[in-house]
C-alpha cells in the first residue's frame, strides 16, 4: 500500500515535470504558432499586424511564465484550453482520437500476446529445436523491417493488386486489417523474444533439475515453473509495449491515415498547436505513469520476493 | 533385496577442454534399508553419480556401463520413464536448497505439485498431506506458505527433506545435505534424516565430503577419488580399518585428527593420472604403481580397496 502511494506521488511529479519540459522546450523552438497556422490557411507569409492580432486574440502575448501559470493552474482542473488552430477544447480532440488508437492498441495486443506466448515458450521449450531456429530467424526478420515499407507493401499487395482491403480510412472493421498486422509482426516479435529468452534463463536454473528430479511432467516444469517464474519481465515487455500502443504509433497511424492520438500529435507539432501539445503530453504522461504503476503492482503479486521486500 | 546395482559405470561429458570422465568404471550396489555414502573431494564425480541414478543429467553426457534398479536398466531408460521413476521410486534431496527451490513458489506448493502427479491426489488431499509432511520433518506450522527466501537455512534444507521424503519412495538420495549449514543446524539435519529413513526403512545414497556425516548415516562407506571408487566397506571396515593411502589421509585431515592435509591437489577429470590415479600424491606409491592401475583387491565380503598394498602396510 504504501509502496503504491509513493508511487503515484512519484507519478505526479513526474507528470508536472514532463509538462513543464514540453512547455519551455515547445517555446525555445524555432517558429511560433501564429506565423505557422496564418501561413497554412493563407498559403503566404502573414504580416506583422496579422501575428499580432493572432496572437492578441488567443491570449498568447503574455510573458512566458504568466502562461506557463495558467496553463497548469487550469490543466489540475483537467481544463486543457483550446487548440489555437481548430478552436475546439484539447479533452474533446483527444477523446476523440484516443479512441482510435485504443482501437488499434487493444486489437493489435489482443493478438500478438497469445501469438508472443505461443511461439516464444514452443521455442524455449525446445531450445536449438527446429521450431526455435525457424522463429528466431522470423522474429528477428519481424523486428527488423521498418513500419512503413511492411505498411507500403501490404498496401501494395492488399489494395493495390488484389483490392481486397481499403488502402486507408477509418469506421469499418476492414479498415483495422492492415495497421493491426502491421503492427502485429513487430510487436509480437519483440515480446516473443523476450518470453524466450526469460524463459531459458529460468530454465537453466537448479530449481528446474529439482522439478524433473521430482518427476513433474514437462508441461508442468513449462508452465508452472518457468513461464511462472518468468512473468516479471514479460509483464514489464507488455505494459511498455501498451503504453507505446497508446501514446500513437505514428509512422503506422500517418501511412493508413488513422485518426488516432501519434499521427494529431505530429500535425499539432508542426503548427507549433501549444495547448494540443501539451495536453496530449500530459495526458500521454499519465498514461504511462498508470501503466507503470500497474506493471508494478502486478509485480509484487508475480515475484514473492519482491511482496515481502517492500513491506 | 537388491534395488540398485552398478557395474563399470562410467559418466563422460564433452567439453570445450576435452572428455571429462566424471565417473569412470564404478562397480557398487544398494540394498533395500541400507544408506551407501560416497566420500570424496570436490570434483570427484560423485554428485555427477547421484543425478547419474537420477539420469537429470546435461545432454551432453555419454554413459556406458550397466545401472540397474530392480531390473530394470536405467541407462537405456527413455525420460518418459524416468519421469515415472524420479520422485516416485527414486528421490533425490538437492544440494543448495535455495537455489533449488522454486523461489515463487511456497514450500507447501512444492510439494504439493509432486504429490498430484505422484500419488494421483486432488488439490485438496495434496495440501493436507504436504502439510502433514512438512511438520514431520520439522518446519513450524505457521511457516507452510512462506518461500524459501525468509526461510533460514535450516529450514530451507528441511523443506528439502521433506520434497525428498514426500512420495515415499525406496530409494533417496541425499546431495551434501548439510553443505552451508551451521555444526548445530547440521547435527539436527543428520539426525532428522536417520530418523525418517530408519522409521521407514528407506534406502539412502548420500553424497558427502564430511566424514562426520557420513558416520553418522552410513551403514556403508565408498571413498571416491577421480571418478573412481579407491575403498569400499561398512563403516566399520573404512573407518576402523581404512586400507587405502587416500582414506587414511581423507580421516587424518579431519580436525579432530589434527588437521593433516593431503599432500597436492585433487586430480583432474580431464587428464587422468596414469597408474593409480592416486599415485601422484601417494607417499607409499612406487614404480608399479605410477604405471598400471591397481584392480580391487577383495579383502572381505564387503571390503574392497584398489591398492596393490593394501593390508600390507
Amino acid at each position: 500500500m504504501e509502496m503504491i502511494f509513493r508511487r503515484l506521488f512519484l507519478g505526479i511529479f513526474i507528470m508536472i515535470v514532463a509538462s513543464l519540459l514540453s512547455f519551455v522546450l515547445l517555446y525555445m523552438a524555432p517558429g511560433n504558432p501564429a506565423e505557422n497556422i496564418l501561413r497554412q490557411r493563407t498559403g503566404e507569409d502573414p504580416s506583422y499586424e496579422e501575428i499580432e492580432l493572432f496572437l492578441q486574440q488567443r491570449d498568447l502575448d503574455v510573458p512566458l511564465l504568466t502562461q506557463t501559470g495558467e496553463w497548469l493552474y487550469m490543466a489540475l482542473r483537467f481544463d486543457f484550453g483550446e487548440s489555437i488552430n481548430t478552436s475546439e477544447p484539447v479533452m474533446d480532440e483527444f477523446f476523440t482520437r484516443f479512441k482510435a488508437t485504443l482501437q488499434l492498441t487493444i486489437i493489435t495486443l489482443a493478438f500478438s500476446i497469445p501469438l508472443a506466448f505461443f511461439i516464444g515458450v514452443s521455442s524455449a521449450a525446445k531450445n536449438g529445436g527446429a521450431f526455435d531456429h525457424v522463429s528466431r530467424f522470423f522474429t528477428l526478420l519481424a523486428m527488423s523491417i521498418p513500419e512503413f515499407w511492411l505498411g507500403l507493401m501490404l498496401m501494395i499487395v492488399f489494395s493495390k493488386t488484389l483490392n481486397w482491403l481499403p488502402s486507408f480510412g477509418y469506421g469499418s472493421y476492414l479498415n483495422l486489417i492492415m495497421p493491426v498486422a502491421t503492427l502485429v509482426v513487430g510487436y509480437t516479435a519483440t515480446l516473443s523474444r523476450v518470453i524466450r529468452s526469460s524463459m531459458l534463463e529460468n530454465l537453466s536454473q537448479d530449481f528446474i533439475t529439482t522439478a524433473k528430479g521430482n518427476g513433474l511432467s514437462q508441461r508442468v516444469i513449462l508452465i508452472k515453473y518457468a513461464l511462472r517464474n518468468s512473468l516479471g519481465p514479460i509483464v514489464t515487455a507488455i505494459g511498455s509495449q501498451f503504453g507505446h500502443l497508446l501514446a500513437g504509433v505514428v509512422v503506422v497511424e500517418t501511412v493508413f491515415s488513422w485518426p488516432g492520438i501519434g499521427k494529431f500529435l505530429i500535425d499539432a507539432v508542426y503548427l507549433r498547436d501549444f495547448p494540443v501539445i501539451q495536453g496530449f503530453v500530459l495526458l500521454i504522461a499519465l498514461m504511462f505513469v498508470v501503466i507503470n504503476l500497474i506493471t508494478d503492482i502486478l509485480y509484487t503479486y508475480i515475484d514473492p520476493r519482491i511482496r515481502y521486500e517492500r513491506r | 533385496m537388491r534395488l540398485i546395482e552398478s557395474q563399470d559405470l562410467k559418466v563422460h561429458f564433452d567439453s570445450p577442454a576435452g572428455r571429462v570422465k566424471a565417473v569412470d568404471g564404478v562397480n557398487f550396489h544398494i540394498d533395500e534399508g541400507e544408506k551407501l555414502v560416497f566420500i570424496g573431494e570436490t570434483g570427484s564425480g560423485k554428485t555427477v553419480l547421484g543425478m547419474t541414478i537420477m539420469k537429470l543429467l546435461p545432454t551432453n553426457v555419454f554413459y556406458s556401463g550397466q545401472l540397474i534398479y530392480k531390473d530394470k536398466e536405467l541407462i537405456t531408460a527413455s525420460e518418459k520413464e524416468m519421469q515415472e521413476i524420479r520422485g516416485k521410486n527414486i528421490a533425490i534431496i538437492m544440494q543448495n536448497p535455495l537455489s533449488s527451490l522454486n523461489p515463487c513458489l511456497s514450500i507447501k506448493e512444492h510439494l504439493v505439485q509432486v504429490l498430484i502427479k505422484h500419488k494421483q491426489m486432488n488439490k485438496k488431499e495434496a495440501q493436507a498431506e504436504a502439510e502433514r509432511i512438512l511438520i514431520r520433518t520439522g518446519i513450524p506450522e505457521n511457516l507452510l506458505n512462506y518461500y524459501t527466501h525468509q526461510l533460514s537455512g535450516g529450514l530451507r534444507q528441511r523443506a528439502m527433506i521433506a520434497l525428498g521424503i514426500a512420495c515415499d519412495s525406496e530409494i533417496l538420495i541425499a546431495d551434501e545435505p548439510t553443505k552451508g549449514l551451521d555444526v548445530t543446524v547440521q547435527m539436527q539435519i543428520v539426525n532428522l534424516i536417520k530418523r525418517i529413513t530408519d522409521e521407514t526403512k528407506k534406502a539412502m545414497f548420500i553424497i558427502t565430503h564430511d566424514l562426520g556425516v557420513a558416520a553418522a548415516l552410513g551403514d556403508r562407506i565408498a571413498i571416491m577419488y577421480c571418478g573412481r571408487i579407491l575403498e569400499i566397506g561398512t563403516a566399520e571396515e573404512v573407518f576402523g580399518s581404512p586400507e587405502h593411502p587416500y582414506t587414511i589421509g581423507l580421516i587424518n585431515a579431519h580436525p579432530s585428527r589434527g588437521l593433516h592435509p593431503i599432500e597436492g591437489f585433487g586430480a583432474s577429470l580431464i587428464d587422468i593420472p596414469e597408474g593409480c590415479v592416486f599415485s601422484p600424491r601417494c607417499q607409499y606409491a612406487d614404480e608399479l604403481c605410477m604405471r598400471v592401475e591397481p584392480p580391487d583387491k577383495v579383502l572381505s565380503e564387503t571390503h574392497k580397496v584398489r591398492c596393490y598394498y593394501a593390508s600390507s602396510k
